[in-house]
């Protein structure tokens, strides 16, 4: 009876497709099992990224077919048990407890460490325990052939009552054979052969008596001996911010040259396109539009790549954990995580790729804490805004002080809100910090390649889309507006052919397009600050990226439209007279003023994209958007007021 | 039993003597290169967790690496080594081998 039940539940659950049945398998293991280098063998190319449903916990999913099964492999977070703690882990449990959930799967890959066979047994027996069809994958075999040839893997399979294979799955050993077991899998729910109420390390020990496992020690000689001087509190500390120093590197200086390269082939596109198609609104709407709009994306693949090549070597390697261990003690105190310094550094640079890199924080709210802060950093898009104010308003000799503190007050603000909101952020589930460190090994390229591909491909076809369609009602605002208005304009300046009448015409056009007539209608809110209409123009389309200030400003005095000519914004703004005092318009409070709006204002929509599509909801988003602006609002009253006191 | 002694003073040892009597040393009192049994947990939620990462009654510990900030502390246990916050080392209830 028990029996036949059953099996009509597994035939029910396995689908016919052309003649071949497909089969859900999931792949469960400890975190540092070799789980994602096995998903990585076994489906290739053939894998994509998503979230579980509802939730934000990543979802690798790919699919192989072998004899006459087609296998539809979900590579599940890494877990040390079904009792479930964190969102990561409870993925993982619901899954496998619950047969009505869409990620059941057919057949269980239980992957564990040969070489942490004591520790890893443990989630291997609450999984069987819970009668389903499962593999044992002894993983990483060949790093530990000493204990491996002792060990007696027929004895092991019988008394655990299912297929017990030995793979490396970095070096491709064992996958074939392991994929020729899947095909011919009877999908039989195994019998627990011993007693589910005992204690189960009491189990382990025993079945590792039986099969010559126990009492192995796996080789941790070179470990030992790398981490006494990579966590070494000087050397260590040394290695680790020289570490940090080249991943800035990179994301800074070396990503600049694909992304210079990108900016001149979507121009150049849109010269070609502009000449080639027929001047109409669709065409405007392509070109100015879409067109730049996909480009927004694009430029932030090499800084997403290169960010990923070191945070996937990191892991790879094992240093990750060591970061953790290294930076625990000083971020903990901010209610962040040893592994939140990597986010941090990254946002100096700019917080899209930096908030994807929160993805390495397991536990929820440190990872959400992270994600909240990062913006905080002194950004690359601020630099060319804090140029042009500091040449403005600061006196030669205080310039690069001036900037330096500007990048200073970005880390202490980052700091200081993660303290705030580690208070008023109510924790779901507990906070613990549980982190093996696991052995150093030799990085795998295919699998930093593979890590640097999803998360692109993940950036491009989640946020990509928001920023794209943001980009477009930006552009419309900017370049639309009433159709009177617009008239006027254009018949004011039907006769003029000179360069400067052309930027006259712009700079007009802009101010009363629709966003012009926006930026105008919050002058009121922003005078207190300092503003007048034209910097509140500027401040709305720095929306699309912040550096667009410089060209705004430079729309809007007509002084040509490249935004490169920030000397000549600069001089034009400095010779502005405030026409009821006579001094200059754009004085000290003022730049000032902007220089802290800029600091702490969220104004960026493409990191408000990517924090929507990171934590799920749009509620994160519009609270950071609400709180960073709220501040930066308070700050810039305060200082414009007390500088104009001074 | 000597090195100990030197490394903490006189009447620390007496102190940590009379806390072993009342088994109440935890794995956070113990120093790099320590050995100990683990006897006993404190909070009895994280100590399903800790035995899902082998850290369970009667199983050898010994303090393996600190921080450079003190915090976390890594132990090696059963077959792995296991980075833990004071906060939770301290929950751990340890017989020390040698002292």
């Amino acid at each position: 009876m028990l029996f036949s039940q059953r099996l009509s539940k597994q035939q029910s659950s396995l689908r016919m497709k052309e003649g071949k049945e497909t089969l859900k398998v999931a792949l469960i293991g400890n975190p540092n099992s070799g789980k994602t280098s096995l998903f990585n063998k076994l489906t290739g190319l053939h894998q994509k990224v998503g979230n579980f449903p509802g939730i934000t916990v990543e979802k690798k999913s790919g699919q192989f077919a072998i004899g006459k099964r087609i296998v539809n492999l979900v590579d599940f977070p890494g877990t040390y048990s079904l009792q479930s703690r964190s969102m990561d882990e409870e993925v993982a449990a619901n899954a496998i407890v619950d047969s009505q959930n869409p990620d059941h799967p057919d057949l269980v890959l239980i992957v564990v460490d040969a070489s942490h066979l004591k520790t890893s047994l443990y989630l291997a027996l609450q999984v069987l325990e819970k009668g389903i069809p499962a593999i044992l994958v002894l993983n990483m075999a060949d790093q530990l052939s000493r204990l491996t040839s002792r060990l007696d893997l027929s004895i092991l399979s019988e008394t655990l009552n299912v297929p017990v294979i030995k793979t490396n799955a970095r070096e491709g050993k064992g996958v074939d054979e392991l994929k020729q077991i899947i095909a011919s899998y009877s999908l039989e729910v195994p019998t627990v052969t011993w007693n589910p109420d005992t204690e189960k390390h009491q189990v382990i020990k025993n079945i590792l008596q039986k099969s010559n496992g126990d009492g192995a020690v796996s080789a941790h000689g070179v470990t030992k001996k790398l981490d006494d001087i990579l966590t070494h509190r000087i050397f260590g500390v040394v290695f680790f911010l020289s570490l940090l120093g080249l991943m800035f590197q990179g994301i800074y200086s070396w990503s600049a040259y694909p992304m210079e390269l990108i900016e001149t082939l979507f121009s150049y596109g849109a010269t070609f396109f502009l000449d080639v198609l027929p001047d109409s609104f669709l065409t405007r709407l392509f070109v100015e539009g879409i067109w730049a709009g996909l480009g927004g994306v694009v430029i932030f693949i090499p800084q997403i790549a290169f960010l990923f090549l070191f945070v996937a070597l990191l892991e790879e390697t094992g240093y990750m954990a060591r970061v953790s261990f290294i930076a625990d003690g000083w971020l903990r105190k901010f209610g962040l995580q040893g592994r939140s310094i990597v986010p941090l550094i990254g946002g100096v640079a700019c917080a899209v790729p930096a908030i994807l890199a929160a993805r390495t924080i397991s536990n929820q709210k440190e990872r959400l804490l992270t994600i909240m802060v990062t913006p905080f950093m002194a950004c690359a898009a601020r630099l060319p805004v804090y140029a042009l104010l500091i040449a403005l308003v600061i006196p030669v000799g205080f310039q690069g002080l001036a900037l330096l503190f500007m990048y200073l007050l970005g880390v202490v603000t980052a700091l200081g809100a993660a303290m705030v909101l580690n208070k008023t952020i109510k924790s779901e589930g507990e906070s613990h910090f549980m982190m093996e460190l696991p052995d150093y090994k030799i990085p795998k390229l295919s699998n930093v390649l593979l890590e640097i591909i999803r998360k692109v491909t993940q950036f491009v076809t989640s946020a990509g889309k928001i920023i794209v369609l943001v980009s477009i009602l930006l552009w419309l605002g900017a370049s639309y507006g009433p159709a009177d208005r617009f008239e006027t304009i254009e018949a004011k300046y039907a006769q003029v052919d000179t360069e400067e009448g052309e930027q006259q015409k712009n700079a007009e056009l802009l101010e009363n397009s629709y966003i012009g007539i926006l930026g105008k209608s919050i002058t009121p809110v922003i005078e207190p600050l300092g503003y007048d209409w034209k910097i509140g123009i500027a401040l709305i389309t720095s929306f699309a990226a912040r550096e667009v200030f410089v060209g705004t400003m430079a729309t809007i005095y007509s002084v040509g439209s490249s935004d490169e000519d920030v000397s000549s914004v600069r001089e034009k703004m400095q010779s502005q007279v405030n026409p009821q005092t006579g001094k200059p318009l754009y004085d000290l409070p003022f730049g000032l003023s902007l220089l802290v709006f800029y600091a702490f204002a969220m104004q960026c929509m493409s990191t408000l994209a990517v924090v929507k599509t990171e934590t799920g909801t749009w509620k994160w988003p519009m609270i950071q958007l609400v709180m960073m602006t709220g501040l930066a609002y308070v700050s810039s009253l305060a200082v414009y007021n007390l500088a104009a006191l001074l | 039993m000597i090195w100990a002694a030197l490394e903490r003073n006189i009447c620390t040892y007496f102190w940590f003597l009379f806390r072993i009597i009342l088994n109440n040393v935890t794995a956070k009192d113990l120093i790099p290169g320590q050995h100990a049994i683990v006897s006993s947990f404190l909070d009895a939620r994280l100590a399903t967790h800790l035995a899902e990462r082998g850290v369970v009654a009667g199983e050898r510990l010994s303090i393996e690496r600190v921080a450079p900030m003190g915090c976390p502390i890594a132990i090696r246990v059963s077959d792995h080594v296991l980075c833990l916050r004071k906060a939770e080392a301290s929950t751990i209830v340890v017989l020390p081998e040698a002292i």
